[in-house]
């Protein structure tokens, strides 16, 4: 897919897409880093998974966070329930890269995990990191255990978050973006 | 939770990003307080599928035809039956025209098209009131127009950009301009601009001419300047004598030796009019006599000829410095082979509606991004015909979505300097 950059006032805009399963915490981290009311078209939730929160993003959040003058950062966060998984490619197209957030301390949605991580492989080229939410360190068992069901790259970042907490989500943010810059100068490197 | 909320809150343009990146499909409604008028101001950005179809920044006012009338694009006839069948089955006018083939199809989609960017370059200089999004809402006078989002906040943006420079040459909505009677070189002008120079009478006001020729403010406002700027119009000064008073008071001058009475002034100065020097634009400096010039004068301004002794103009031809107005804003002349563009109208078609028209689009510039009027024309703040041009040109629609035939790819122009900035703005907040 032709990637695309909005361009604004002589500037650029960029994206990152922020997925994961159902209740991993999207919402809270976009909500945490945005500097604008963040968008969330969130509805009661009807089916059984209303035992893990009351309301789910329906349609998608999003933030904004401006660089400076010329270059604002847009984060996307895609609906975490299956059955909106088309709005994946739509938010998906000219993103720079996506964060795959994952709850640790509910392992039972790895398997989702990996399904929206397979999805995303196949439909974008792009760089990605996994964040594990609700984590302060890094528990090398849980980071492998994570590599392992999501069948990930060593080189593939996997780094600790606290969607709550500003400092951690932009920590996520910058894995990410060095991503995006090692991916660039070897694609560079390989010309 | 609706998608509503206030301008001062979340901006134009990322609710716009937001509707177009989720291929949503409806209205978006805008509102805020009139500017010194206990009234309120609606505005509306359609959507169809993430793209846009349609805008308006006043939905009391039927913008689109508004502006196919002033093209001279539609006669009597066929705008009495469009809006018959607009008020009994619901439609919008435009919509109406184009289903009875009334109008050219490309030129009301040109029109559109232009409509929308004016639309929204008129909304993005709206500093508050709020904004709800209907599902359910639709445009009227939808032609099935689908615009890239991108392309339209960079073609309002570059508007926007371009105004400061406008404004300072044409204050404000409520100025009036004058054609002055004597000019320092023969007067070069384009058809758009002839079309806007035959409707300036000295007393109607740039909205006026926006209202006569539904052209949209910027498109008027360019030209308007330009015309300015050559010296071809003047921004009338109320406190300032025109140009007649100026030319009678000298005359009168001449009473003393020529042993006949003054030419009485057209317009009665109460009180000695402040010198008013007018450089290389007076008659002496053309080698004109002064009589010729007063007569030029009267003639320009509609004024009856003097006929008292030493008038010099009864004696002498008539000749008309503004030859008869044509119909403003007809469609543009459609070559049947192509042909370069004489430079003056090929450089100076700011108006949306004349010759763009049915024309093919301007080339892109080498290293221009398509679609997006090229910014280093605008930001040196003088808007010259290729510019202008540009901004009301229709941009190139951007080619078929491949997204079914290729995945998504890293954008190969976010380069390592991109990133830095990136970073380092993410790393400071």
């Amino acid at each position: 897919m032709a990637a695309r950059r909005h361009r604004r006032q002589g500037g650029q805009a960029v994206k990152i897409v922020v997925t994961g399963p159902f209740a991993a915490g999207k919402t809270t981290l976009i909500r945490t880093i945005s500097e604008i009311t963040v968008l969330s078209t969130e509805r009661g939730i009807t089916d059984d998974t209303r035992s893990r929160k009351a309301e789910t993003t329906v349609a998608m959040d999003f933030g904004r966070i401006t660089i400076d003058r010329d270059l604002v950062l847009y984060l996307f966060g895609t609906p975490g329930q299956e059955r909106f998984d088309f709005m994946w490619e739509i938010l998906g197209e000219g993103m720079l890269g996506y964060v795959l957030l994952v709850d640790a301390e509910r392992p039972e949605t790895l398997d989702e995990a990996a399904g929206i991580l397979a999805a995303f492989r196949r439909m974008a080229h792009v760089p990605f990191v996994v964040a594990l939410n609700r984590t302060s360190d890094l528990d090398p068992r849980a980071e492998d255990r994570v590599r392992e069901a999501l069948e990930l790259a060593p080189a593939t970042p996997v780094v600790a978050c606290d969607a709550t907490d500003k400092d951690s989500v932009k920590a996520v943010l910058l894995a990410l973006l060095y991503s995006v810059l090692d991916d660039i100068e070897a694609t560079a490197a390989h010309a | 939770m609706n998608l509503e909320g206030s301008l001062d809150a979340f901006g134009l343009p990322d609710v716009l990003t937001l509707l177009a990146t989720t291929g949503k499909t409806g209205g978006l409604l805008l509102r805020r307080d009139s500017d010194g008028e206990d009234a309120l101001i609606e505005g509306a950005v359609w959507f169809r599928d993430g793209r846009v179809c349609g805008a308006t920044s006043d939905r009391s006012r039927a913008s689109l035809v508004r502006r196919v009338v002033g093209s001279g694009a539609v006669d009597d006839n066929a705008l009495r039956q469009a809006v018959a069948r607009a008020v009994s089955g619901g439609g919008g006018v435009a919509r109406a025209l184009l289903e009875s083939g009334s109008v050219d199809p490309d030129l009301l989609r040109q029109a559109a098209d232009d409509q929308t960017v004016d639309a929204v370059f008129d909304l993005l200089r709206w500093h508050d009131g709020t904004f709800v999004f209907d599902p359910g809402a639709s445009d009227p006078d939808d032609i099935g127009l689908a615009i890239e989002h991108g392309r339209l906040l960079a073609e309002a943006r570059a508007r926007i950009e371009a105004w400061g420079a406008l404004v300072v040459v044409v204050p404000s909505r409520e100025s009036v301009l004058t054609v002055p009677t004597v000019l320092a070189h023969d007067p070069e002008v384009s058809r758009d601009e002839w079309a806007l120079l035959s409707l300036v009478d000295g007393h109607r006001r740039v909205r006026d001419l926006t209202e006569l020729t539904g052209a949209g403010e910027f498109a008027v406002t360019t030209i308007l300047a330009r015309l300015v700027q050559r010296g071809l119009l003047h921004v009338k000064d109320a406190s300032a004598p025109d140009h007649v008073t100026i030319v009678e008071r000298r005359l009168g001058m001449l009473a003393s030796i020529e042993g006949s009475a003054a030419v009485e002034p057209a317009v009665e100065p109460a009180q000695p009019a402040p010198v008013v020097e007018e450089p290389a634009s007076g008659p002496g400096a053309l080698g004109m006599s002064a009589a010729a010039a007063l007569a030029a004068a009267r003639a320009a301004q509609g004024l009856p000829q003097a006929t008292g002794p030493g008038s010099g103009p009864s004696r002498t031809p008539r000749h008309e410095v503004v030859p008869p107005r044509p119909e403003p804003f007809l469609p543009g002349r459609r070559p049947e082979h192509p042909e370069p563009a004489p430079e003056r109208v090929a450089g100076a078609s700011a108006y949306a509606a004349a010759p763009a028209y049915g024309a093919p689009s301007a080339p892109s510039q080498p290293g221009s991004v398509p679609g997006y009027a090229p910014m280093s024309e605008i930001s040196g703040g003088s808007v010259d015909g290729a510019t202008a041009r540009s901004l009301a040109a229709p941009a190139p629609l951007p080619a078929p979505d491949p997204r079914h035939d290729a995945t998504i790819e890293r954008d190969p122009s976010v380069n390592r300097s991109l990133l830095l900035r990136l970073i380092a703005g993410v790393r400071g907040l």
